[in-house]
């Protein structure tokens, strides 16, 4: 409820958590079948998402991946335009990988220290930082 | 909400508390924040901390200047050994440096307000998951699950023979022949997957009877993948024209990860976007038996019908 007046200084995060606004479970199967939505995951747009906060380089080893795809990716897709027309996929095996999705830490989040007031073991698996306001 | 979280997770879960009082419009963030430090350095942080969101009503109508007075009045009820020393802790602002210090390292980490939370060094985006204790604990999961990520499945089927992979679940097993041929990448994704154990004690979390079984989450929650994801491998050769077809749920084009599903009847709707990976040879009775469950209309439901463990082997 505080976003707005924060936006200013924040605009990286915000953006992200705008974006991630529009997030919903994919689903289609419509009225023909009312129990039917797709068996759907959320995690790739929360990764995609998420991937838009890492740096520059990642980008770029991406791109690079990404290019050195293409060759062979080229032609299958082309013959899969000519086949658009009719009611068939196409029928050529279309070249597939599988790509790293990392939620990279946010680097500029100190670790917990002494100084902080906690509560649990400090090497539990999971620590749960709440930035609070009692107001 | 946090206090839940804690409870469940038991000694799972460490819980840190930062400032972030927004001085600019809350005219009583500050002093409050320095009275949860004053009585810290008494020992009586948490209480201090619990008391001021359980009276939040009560004083944030007192007037400014009554506020020490008040606060000293909530330090007595938790027992704050020393008044005197907390009352002077706010006359002399003792701690007011040290509030506005996590004033500034909070905005600096880039929140968009309170209450914002972390988990494992990562940003909770409360809008995409929602800020209620089923939110946090989801993203919590998916953040355990990432300690458990791969970058790439790796080769572990050859694409020129065919195999069988044999679910193990408390119903009975299911066995599956995998379609080698026409999706190689996932049906290796899936195979890695299952030899490195990432299904043993997965639940089915999502079973709509007349529709799909599905399951391969760690979270349990429908949002869990291996780390990475892997394109689309459609074909005409296989369709969702009948039960037993065997898929990878996704949440869009070339999103594959572990999630599976098993249809319960021919899903032409769902042609052709998803990748069928098999088809099931045995047991179809067993997956119909599968506990229904689902997670959209009942998330607190029992969970879901447990995979013992997915084993693959070549066609003999």
């Amino acid at each position: 409820m505080f976003q707005q007046y924060l936006k200013d200084r924040l605009p990286a995060v915000l953006v992200i958590a705008l974006l991630l606004t529009g997030l919903t479970l994919a689903a289609c199967g419509g009225a023909s079948e009312p129990a039917g939505e797709a068996p759907a995951t959320v995690e790739g747009e929360v990764a995609a998402l998420e991937e838009e906060a890492t740096v520059e380089t990642e980008a770029e080893t991406e791109a690079v991946s990404e290019a050195e795809d293409t060759p062979a990716a080229v032609e299958p897709v082309a013959e899969a335009t000519e086949e658009a027309t009719g009611e068939e996929l196409p029928a050529e095996p279309v070249l597939a990988s599988c790509q790293a999705i990392d939620i990279p830490d946010n680097p500029l989040i100190a670790a917990v220290s002494d100084s902080d007031w906690t509560k649990g073991p400090a090497d539990a698996p999971v620590t749960l930082i709440e930035y609070g306001d009692f107001q | 909400m946090v206090e839940q979280l804690k409870a469940d997770y038991g000694d799972e879960l460490q819980v840190v508390y930062r400032h972030f009082p927004l001085i600019t419009i809350h005219d009583k963030a500050q002093i409050t924040a320095e009275a949860a430090d004053a009585a810290g350095a008494q020992g009586k942080f948490w209480e201090m901390h619990d008391l001021l969101f359980e009276r939040q009503g009560e004083w944030s109508s007192t007037p400014e200047a009554e506020m020490i007075e008040v606060l000293a009045g909530y330090a007595e009820e938790i027992s704050v050994p020393d008044i005197d020393q907390f009352r002077a802790d706010l006359e002399e602002d003792t701690y007011a440096d040290k509030v506005l210090a996590d004033y500034d390292a909070a905005v600096e980490v880039g929140l968009g307000g309170t209450p914002s939370f972390v988990v494992n060094q990562v940003n909770f985006p409360s809008q995409a998951f929602g800020l209620s204790y089923q939110g946090l604990d989801t993203f919590i999961r998916l953040m355990t699950l990432r300690e458990n990520w791969y970058e790439q499945p790796e080769q572990v089927i050859d694409s020129d023979k065919e195999y069988i992979a044999t679910i193990e679940t408390e119903k009975g097993d299911i066995v599956i022949e995998l379609f080698t041929g026409t999706a190689p990448v996932n049906v290796n994704s899936f195979a890695f997957l299952a030899d490195q154990g990432w299904y043993q004690d997965v639940t089915f979390h999502r079973v709509l009877p007349g529709f799909v079984a599905q399951g391969g989450d760690p979270t349990g929650t429908g949002v869990g993948f291996p780390g990475y994801r892997c394109d689309d491998e459609v074909t005409p050769e296989y369709q969702f024209d009948e039960a037993g077809m065997v898929s990878l749920a996704n949440s869009g084009p070339d999103t594959n990860g572990s999630q599976f599903f098993i249809t319960f009847d021919a899903v032409p709707q769902l042609n052709p976007d998803f990748t069928i990976i098999g088809r099931v040879i045995e047991g179809l009775d067993v997956a119909e038996s599968l506990t229904p469950r689902d997670p959209q209309q009942n998330p607190d439901a029992a969970p879901g019908d447990k995979i013992i463990d997915i084993k693959i082997e070549e066609k003999s």
